[in-house]
């Protein structure tokens, strides 16, 4: 009957809308079982497979995927694949784990850290540690504490990040002014860092004295809070009560909040407008001091012009600094929960230890490490150690499940105050009872554990 | 042949073979769009619907919780008015500009220029770039110190604000911003430009018709169906907008630039809070749909389709 053989264009869109159709559903089946493949392909039918979830760029791309190498040459009975999200980790997790694929060991970060713990996704790796070759006397207190919940341990720190002051030899040499130690105080520190400032006639600044690495001041005003004496919360272990309305914490804040607006020796928020730019101003010579994570060491490698080295920050009361990191946790949907902390405790040991420490992606958290020429003989900067030293006064954020919102809404009311609009005072005054209503709902949480 | 018979009865498909035919052609080439809309789309709407009557934190069973994210939504929680303003009154300033600069583009770029389609494509090229370099460009632009707008002000003699970090500019800066989209509403109406008959503006040349005359009459109403498109689709678009603030202002300063979606996803994602956000999808839906059926209602009185008379 038909005459016409060739395919009509119609036809074509036809079939092959219903090829797509095709396509679409096929697509929706569940896909083989990556974990049969794999197996058939290596012949071994014992080989467990454990999935590692990260965030991070190319560095942290290469190192976990050179502890999960090492990690499988000790263990042959288990197989790693490790999964990278460059951006958007937490939506990208939470996606995983409320679609029932979990994976079995995630990297946390101590933000989200507690939260996991709260809502019972990072499981209790006591049991399991205590059962293996777990030498807790090798690590830093500072590396377990945060993660010890109720005297369990529920993380494992894959390294220590805190905040040191990144300081510019050159510029220094240059005002004929002294090197940053740890026995700077609060006026020290302003004296000095007006030295360091230029402005040009106009009162645009050419050179700052200090600077900090974040748009809203995020870790680094809970720094000054302590160093001023005061808190954050209560307690940090188990916080019931907000108390950054205290006046020894307001004038942290206000501190802080001078340093640009009073004193000028600091980028005002109008004068960093991206959240990179105060690493750039220091990488081009631009800012003195710039006080921010020990991790940022990495992109300073690169900087040709002038000599820099670290020191601890300077003192007000108290000496204090901002201590934190990456650690891994143990998604409670694990089937192979002994082969996920084995990985955790590789990957926190020495043998990790050693890449973190190559990598400089912060502070090794085992001692003996941190303490080799693995760790130390790093140059720059010359006093490496220094960003060990700190553990000592380190501060953590509270543990918290709902840390992530209060701190988000105290972030926003204290917006005005480093723009000058309001006074520390005025504005943690008026936040103070919504963050404390945020971190009652958090300890209501905690409860049902 | 019966089977097809039955499909197309039960689909009330016109009668007749190749009327038939045609419908069913029809209906396959829209197919993989329909069942990728069941799918993807209105399973997951449906189990939001849900998710908004519970808690859940994406990470223990949800539990269900009655109209509590609603009485939060509507009276307890303040940064939700916050939120709704700020979005609108993003929407109220950057889709006008839209559909308008778009149209005023199209018109200089349909004459006879030199240039015309290397001009075209440099308008329209913008639209093609992520969202995030754009975010990441424009954060440059804005930069208060070194940044090409305030620097071109500066010429000027004006003393640029400090854009992103102003909560009086902050808006201003992400309707300006939105401007970098235009060239994809220009491609739309320019193709709607010259689907007009020239046989319209020649006879009204000879009634001795000015080009703003012949604008006014002819053109706007010949095109108004690209507007009433375009202008449903800015509409939507500058309700839902995410990226930009996500990437330049995380909501900030002082949650002047919290748009609803960049509430919804903080809630969500990162305060674990997703049966919230899933009532907050739904208010966020039913507020552009809102403004959506409003548009459509007006449009009997200004767009007009050939073949019908207006008004009807």
């Amino acid at each position: 009957m038909r005459v016409r053989k060739e395919i009509s264009r119609r036809s074509f869109l036809q079939w092959a809308g219903m090829g797509a159709t095709v396509a679409y559903l096929a697509a929706c089946a569940p896909a083989a079982s990556p974990a049969d493949s794999a197996a058939a392909e290596s012949g071994s039918a014992e080989a467990t497979e454990i999935v590692l979830t990260h965030w991070g760029g190319e560095a942290e791309a290469s190192y976990m995927l050179e502890t999960a190498a090492r990690f499988m040459e000790t263990e042959p009975g288990i197989k790693v694949e490790v999964i990278h999200f460059p951006d958007n980790y937490d939506e990208k997790l939470l996606t995983m784990i409320a679609g029932g694929t979990p994976p079995d060991v995630q990297m946390t970060l101590r933000f989200t850290y507690f939260s996991f713990v709260a809502k019972g996704v990072a499981i209790n790796l006591q049991p399991y540690l205590d059962a293996m070759d777990f030498e807790p006397e090798k690590y830093y207190d500072v590396a377990l504490r945060p993660y010890t919940f109720r005297g369990n341990l529920y993380g494992l720190p894959r390294e220590i990040d805190d905040w040191v002051v990144f300081y510019n030899k050159n510029l220094f040499d240059e005002a004929g002014v002294a090197y940053p130690t740890a026995e700077w105080t609060w006026d020290d520190l302003v004296e000095n860092a007006k030295l360091l400032t230029k402005r040009d006639a106009a009162g645009r600044a050419e050179q700052f004295g200090y600077g900090f690495a974040h748009l809203s001041g995020a870790k680094a005003y809970d720094c000054f809070v302590y160093q001023a004496g005061g808190r954050m919360v209560d307690n940090e272990d188990d916080p019931a009560e907000f108390v950054m309305a205290e006046p020894a914490a307001i004038e942290g804040v206000q501190f802080m909040a001078d340093l640009a607006n009073v004193h000028g020796v600091m980028p005002s928020p109008r004068e960093r407008t991206d959240l990179g730019q105060v690493n750039d101003l220091f990488a081009s010579g631009k800012i003195a001091m710039r006080y921010g994570e020990f991790w940022s060491s990495v992109q300073f490698l690169e900087i040709q012009d002038f000599e820099w080295d670290i020191a601890e920050p300077a003192r007000g009361v108290n000496q204090a600094t901002w201590v934190g990191g990456a650690c891994y946790t143990v998604n409670s949907g694990t089937k192979t929960p002994e082969e996920a902390v084995k990985l955790s405790l590789f990957g926190s040991g020495p043998e990790g230890s050693k890449i973190v420490a190559a990598a400089r992606a912060g502070v090794p958290p085992i001692k003996e490490i941190a303490e080799s020429p693995t760790f130390l003989d790093v140059t720059p900067p010359e006093h490496i150690e220094a960003a060990a030293d700190v553990f000592a006064y380190g501060v953590q954020p509270p543990m918290s499940p709902t840390f992530p919102e209060w701190f988000r809404t105290l972030n926003a009311a204290l917006d005005p105050v480093w723009v000058g609009e309001q006074t520390a005072e005025e504005a943690l005054t008026k936040v103070s009872a919504e963050v404390q209503a945020l971190l009652d709902e958090g300890r209501e949480m905690l409860e049902n554990i | 042949m019966a089977v097809r018979a039955s499909i197309a009865s039960r689909l009330n498909l016109p009668a007749g073979r190749l009327a038939r035919r045609e419908a069913l052609v029809g209906v396959l080439l829209v197919m993989p769009w329909f069942v990728g809309f069941l799918i993807f789309l209105l399973g997951p709407m449906l189990v939001s619907v849900y998710l908004s009557f519970t808690d859940w934190d994406l990470l223990t069973p949800a539990k269900f919780v009655g109209l509590k994210n609603y009485r939060k939504m509507i009276f307890e929680d303040p940064l939700i008015k916050q939120a709704l303003k700020v979005t609108t009154i993003y929407a109220f300033s950057a889709v006008p500009l839209r559909v308008v600069g778009g149209l005023l583009l199209a018109v200089l770029l349909n004459q006879n220029i030199k240039l015309k389609s290397f001009i075209r494509t440099v308008f329209y090229l913008p639209s093609v770039v992520s969202g995030v370099a754009v975010a990441m460009l424009w954060l440059w632009i804005f930069n208060s110190d070194f940044g090409l707008l305030n620097l071109i002000l500066n010429l000027f003699g004006i003393p640029g604000p400090a854009w992103l970090s102003d909560t009086r500019y902050v808006l201003a800066a992400f309707v300006i911003m939105s401007l970098w989209g235009v060239g994809g509403s220009m491609v739309i109406y320019l193709a709607g430009l010259q689907g007009v008959p020239t046989d319209l503006y020649e006879a009204a040349e000879v009634d001795g018709a000015n080009s703003l005359t012949r604008f006014w009459y002819i053109t706007l109403p010949m095109i108004s169906p690209v507007i009433f498109f375009n202008l449903v689709m800015s509409i939507i678009a500058a309700l839902q907008i995410f990226n930009q603030a996500y990437i330049m202002t995380q909501g900030g300063p002082q949650n002047a630039s919290m748009f609803m979606m960049l509430y919804l996803y903080f809630n969500a994602f990162e305060y674990f809070k997703m049966g919230y956000a899933s009532a907050l999808a739904w208010l966020i839906f039913f507020y552009i749909l809102a403004l959506t059926l409003l548009v459509f209602r007006s449009s009997s009185h200004w767009v007009f389709y050939t073949g019908s008379v207006r008004g009807k």
